[in-house]
């Protein structure tokens, strides 16, 4: 048998043909092969039916949006103090409604360059808060024009002349 | 509702507005306070504030141990001098970091040039917990100086990080009614270290315990106390 059609495996035809060709080693490699090509589909079989997919109920995702929803913000400054109900004293909050937040500040013409430009923007900070027009604007607005005598209202031509120069900061 | 309401870490705080059930509004935490397991929580022991319509909540503690936010001023001392800035501390956990360029004007051409020990003021560009905290010496949204950049000569001290929030106000009243009788000039950071510059050291000495003492006192007795101190000289 020399034209051998390994592929074409003939394991049924097998039991027609005689015991001592059966026994032969190319009918044995024959009969392995088949066997094993059986045993493989076999066990992909059994794999594809072990796999499965989760199955959700419908409700098991909330559709309702979560309670509580929050931004978190590091820093005093941005906390605006208003008028607060829990807590008493008013001064809370950094650069509340009546101040605003000074970091460098110089009193008495001790430094003077920077001052002007310090008033410029402190004059453009009061303009965009100016829709606010309140009686300690009025003195806050007056103290950075004239110094913090003028405010308290001592000595309005006070020898001693304040300079501040203040670092003006939007509330928000 | 007039009442102080103190908290410790741990307790659960009731932000539920009476008014409306319905309405899941965006509340916004500020610091000390935090969201754990659907209920909002204090982190820091201290008294509790909100505004008026209960939407920020935030807790006002008293420590010495800064925690950089963006956004605030500090006062630095430049350690060490990179090739691309300048590493300065302010008192965090990471040493914060000043580029050459965030100077107000600063160009390639012409950068500022500061040795190592020289004071700073400047303001928070970046901070949060995974990188090193970044600051710079001009206000980068606006362009300008505003204040910050080196400050020459004068003396720091340390302080609580409450006193520094309170001596930053404009309104302070140590400030106020030390500098009525004294020419002097300050700068406060946020990281709890206040600069001073005056004419003499003995005033320089004045100053610095007055606004240290200045600490739990109200503002009548900072003016009282002050008025001593100035007699005395």
């Amino acid at each position: 048998m020399v034209a051998d059609k390994a592929p074409q495996l003939a394991s049924e035809e097998d039991r027609r043909l005689s015991s001592k060709l059966q026994s032969m080693k190319f009918m044995q490699r024959s009969a392995d092969n088949a066997k094993v090509a059986a045993e493989k589909k076999l066990e992909r079989k059994m794999i594809d039916e072990s796999h499965w997919r989760a199955t959700y109920p419908d409700d098991v995702v909330s559709k309702e949006r979560p309670k509580l929803q929050v931004v978190y913000e590091t820093s005093y400054l941005k906390m605006l103090p208003g008028s607060s109900t829990v807590g008493s004293d008013s001064g809370t909050g950094i650069g509340g409604r009546d101040s605003i937040v000074a970091g460098r500040r110089a009193f008495q013409s001790f430094n003077q360059p920077v001052e002007t430009s310090n008033a410029e923007t402190g004059q453009s900070v009061q303009q965009s808060e100016d829709d606010e027009e309140s009686e300690s604007r009025r003195t806050l607005s007056a103290r950075l024009d004239n110094g913090i005598s003028s405010a308290h209202n001592a000595k309005p031509q006070s020898s001693l002349r304040e300079k501040n120069k203040q670092l003006k900061r939007k509330r928000n | 509702m007039a009442e102080t309401k103190v908290v410790l870490p741990g307790d659960i705080i009731d932000t539920s507005l009476d008014s409306d059930e319905e309405e899941s509004s965006v509340l916004r935490l500020g610091p000390g306070v935090a969201q754990i397991d659907e209920q909002v929580s204090a982190v820091a022991a201290g008294v509790l504030h909100s505004d008026n319509e209960k939407k920020q909540w935030w807790v006002v503690s008293n420590k010495r141990r800064y925690v950089p936010a963006e956004g605030e001023p500090v006062v630095g001392v430049v350690v060490a001098r990179h090739g691309e800035g300048y590493r300065v501390d302010i008192g965090s956990a990471q040493g914060a970091l000043l580029p050459l360029l965030a100077f107000e004007g600063a160009t390639k051409r012409n950068k500022p040039n500061l040795a190592v020990g020289t004071v700073v003021y400047a303001r928070v560009a970046v901070a949060n917990s995974v990188m090193d905290p970044e600051i710079e010496c001009y206000n980068s949204h606006t362009g300008k100086s505003e204040g910050y950049g080196e400050l020459a000569g004068g003396f720091m001290f340390k302080c609580s990080l409450g006193l520094a929030r309170r001596l930053i106000d404009s309104k302070a009243p140590v400030l106020n009614a030390l500098g009525s009788g004294i020419p002097f000039e300050v700068a406060v950071g946020l990281n709890g270290r206040v600069w001073i510059n005056t004419e003499a050291p003995a005033t320089t000495v004045l100053i610095a315990n007055a606004i240290k003492n200045s600490e739990f006192l109200d503002a009548k007795q900072c003016r009282q106390m002050v008025k001593e101190l100035l007699e005395k000289q």
